[in-house]
């Protein structure tokens, strides 16, 4: 008896494990399904929640107003999630997931340029158009690939602005020291660094980078900080930002400008390290202070967006909620254009976008890459995010040089 | 380090014979999978395949040798990295990824065996894990494979796809066969006396070094050969996908959950281990990591010795918690 009860146990795990989960939500009726594997667990646990805020602040705001109107239908918006966990081999697999499996009827990029990058490998296969938003590694979009696209500057530009408002300060920085993760995006950030500093006579007295993910940066700031450079900058994401940043203040290394690629922006930066986040600045891709007049159809300019998204969440959106929701905006503006859910004619009407937003201009390059938008430079004063760069739309001007640690 | 002998003993030394023809008829049907023409079910079964063969590399030298690895996942790294730098060469062909994967960690394991081999348990398990650190970190610094930034494959297309999914199954079966009459063969006899009493079987004149480089060699062979499929498939290698910390871990917990030192477990293991973690995630979409770390504790605290010595037991309930208690402090 006991045998036959444990070989039917046996049986029954092997059948429970065979039989893959069906769940078959795309495609269905009056609804378009987007999909989306974004990173709520693992590293990019902060970056990937953003990015979700973003996507569902969107559907929620054409849910309310009568839904997507293709070809004289009014359809409604739902969006299925998966973690990826911060892993690009789960990011391949969870989005054949959605395309197979759930039958989604187009991606959402997920966050973070190696996790894009895979997952447009696999769009390009399964001819899906994606819009992403997160991922901004020309490596992404230098494959030749014709099915996504993304609406955001480039990884290259990141820190750029930062240096361009640099070198207009009294006085005039002469060098640079500026340390990179390992990862795709991280690298490109630098290399876009160290190529305009060159280009424009800053001398370069460190430029190294340290490993994906790592929990300890003190060797670099030891050699940072044997550089006496003026200008700090690191090319990373939050969690490096926050690292780089305690590793700073511990060996009291002093400098005229600190400023890092991703982390700055986004709310836990402040909360995390408080008085030590001031004067700190960041390359962003859009902050509440810029001046767009978009085209109707959604809110039309960043106050609005913000005031409308801070109504939601109860935080003030940063770049990454808006880069996220414009990811969803160019869709919107495609399958209206197109009039049709045909992926083709929606691909096609995505490389033929050209559309003012509250986010800025959405327009992509051959390659996919919205290289027409510019990035802005943001400062933290008091706590809170000030847009101190390009000069036009500056709500302040950037405090400079940064005061010592000490007096913060 | 003694938790397969249990079941070396009680069931033979590759495990139930009706368990090993089951599992073989499993393999039978995973032919099939390609003509769902689903591609989330090919790639999902695939990693299943893929999980399957680097537990069976491990399963030589950390479950017959009872030598535990934790770098087991030096091998799969060596094996993508072979099939990445023959792709950048202008070869794109699975034979000779495969073939060049298995020379490359032949050579590696006996030329980093030979020293550490001679570690003893613990010792040999640490050393091991740096082997895999090692590596991760030459991967990153080697600009001719790409450093950090990694290397890209052709892109595979739709009969690529297909193509690659039969590769892993190939691989996959030949690694089950092969520790099927490794394990009935002197061979395996000698891995199983190292395990249970390393002295008596020097003095029976077992050279232990010798035979532990061999399984050592042997299981990564079947490791680096699973890479090497994996690596065109993915189309894509950077150090963080070859040394993933999950390659590492999940073939020795599939192992410990299938049934260390048998011929099925490994396969069983990773299937039903894959199964769960795709239910998983498909339920919880926030809390499935926190699941399925619970479910590998449990395994471990109720099922120590795997399901093989479930599938083996006699005695009922009373006997499986006698045996537990004997492997309590």
């Amino acid at each position: 008896m006991l045998r036959i009860i444990r070989l039917f146990l046996v049986a029954a795990f092997a059948l429970a494990s065979l039989g893959v989960p069906v769940a078959q939500v795309g495609a269905a009726g009056d609804t378009i399904v987007f999909g989306s594997a974004v990173s709520l667990t693992g590293s990019l646990t902060k970056e990937g929640h953003l990015t979700q805020e973003g996507y569902d602040f969107w559907k929620d705001y054409v849910n309310a107003h009568g839904g997507l109107k293709v070809g004289g239908k009014s359809y409604k918006v739902d969006i299925k999630y998966y973690d990826d966990e911060s892993k690009p081999n789960n990011a391949s697999q969870l989005a054949e997931r959605l395309i197979d499996q759930d039958h989604v009827d187009f991606l959402l990029g997920p966050y973070g340029s190696g996790t894009a990058f895979t997952v447009a490998g696999i769009a390009e296969r399964k001819k899906m158009p994606m819009v992403e938003g997160n991922g901004a590694a020309e490596k992404i979009f230098s494959q030749g690939y014709r099915y996504t696209f993304g609406v955001l500057s480039p990884a290259k530009k990141y820190l750029q602005r930062v240096l361009e408002m640099a070198l207009l300060q009294k006085p005039r920085p002469q060098t640079l020291a500026i340390s990179a993760s390992s990862d795709a995006f991280s690298l490109e950030v630098q290399d876009g660094a160290v190529a305009w500093a060159k280009d424009h006579g800053l001398n370069v007295v460190y430029a190294n980078k340290y490993p994906d993910g790592a929990t300890d940066v003190s060797s670099v700031i030891s050699a940072i900080k044997a550089a006496k450079p003026d200008i700090i900058l690191n090319a990373g994401h939050l969690q490096d930002a926050i690292l780089v940043n305690k590793g700073l203040k511990e060996q009291n290394v002093i400098a005229k400008l600190y400023g890092y690629s991703v982390g700055p922006d986004t709310p836990d930066f402040v909360s995390t390290l408080g008085k030590d986040a001031e004067d700190i600045v960041g390359g962003a891709q859009w902050s509440e202070a810029v001046t767009y007049q978009g085209v109707p159809g959604f809110y039309r300019t960043a106050k609005e967006y913000a005031d409308a998204f801070d109504k939601q969440f109860h935080h003030r959106p940063d770049y990454h909620n808006a880069e996220s929701t414009a990811a969803c905006l160019a869709f919107q503006y495609a399958l209206e254009k197109a009039g049709s859910l045909d992926k083709e004619k929606v691909r096609d009407a995505l490389a033929g976008l050209d559309m003012i937003t509250f986010f800025g201009l959405i327009k992509f390059d051959s390659r996919g890459l919205n290289v027409f938008k510019p990035m802005v430079v943001n400062q933290i004063e008091n706590g809170k995010l000030v847009t101190v760069w390009p000069a036009a739309i500056a709500k302040a001007k950037v405090k400079y040089p940064a005061r010592p640690w000490s007096a913060r | 380090m003694k938790a397969g002998a249990a079941v070396g003993r009680r069931a033979g030394i590759t495990g139930k014979r009706w368990v090993f023809i089951s599992t073989l008829a499993i393999m039978g049907l995973l032919l099939f999978v390609p003509s769902f023409h689903n591609d989330y079910i090919n790639l999902t079964f695939r990693n299943i395949l893929m999980y399957a063969a680097m537990s069976y590399g491990w399963n030589l030298i950390g479950g017959y040798t009872g030598y535990v690895s934790f770098g087991n996942v030096a091998f799969f790294g060596i094996g993508a990295y072979c099939s990445a730098v023959l792709s950048k060469t202008g070869i794109d062909n699975v034979f000779a990824d495969v073939g060049l994967a298995l020379v490359m960690c032949a050579l590696f394991a006996i030329v980093v065996g030979l020293p550490i081999l001679r570690l003893r348990g613990h010792y040999f398990g640490i050393a091991t894990l740096g082997v895999a650190l090692g590596l991760t970190d030459l991967a990153n610094n080697l600009d001719f494979v790409g450093g950090s930034g990694g290397l890209n494959l052709k892109q595979a297309d739709q009969a690529h796809f297909y193509l690659y999914y039969y590769a892993m199954w190939a691989v996959t079966l030949v690694c089950m066969l092969a520790t099927f009459f490794i394990a009935r063969s002197k061979l395996g006899y000698a891995f199983v006396a190292i395990r249970e009493n390393e002295e008596a079987a020097q003095v029976l004149g077992i050279s232990p070094t010798r035979y532990k480089v061999i399984a050592w060699a042997l299981g990564g062979m079947m490791g680096g050969a699973a890479g090497a499929v994996f690596a065109p498939a993915n189309g894509f290698v950077d150090p963080g996908t070859a040394f993933a910390v999950d390659n590492n871990v999940f073939p020795i917990a599939m192992a410990i959950l299938g049934g260390m030192g048998t011929a099925s477990g490994p396969f069983i293991g990773a299937l039903l281990l894959s199964g769960v973690n795709e239910i998983l995630q498909e339920k919880f979409l926030w809390l499935h990591s926190l699941f399925f770390g619970a479910i590998i504790v449990l395994i471990v605290v109720f099922l120590p010795r795997g399901l093989m010595y479930l599938v083996g037991l006699r005695g009922g309930v009373r006997r499986w918690l006698s045996d537990l208690r004997a492997f309590r402090v």
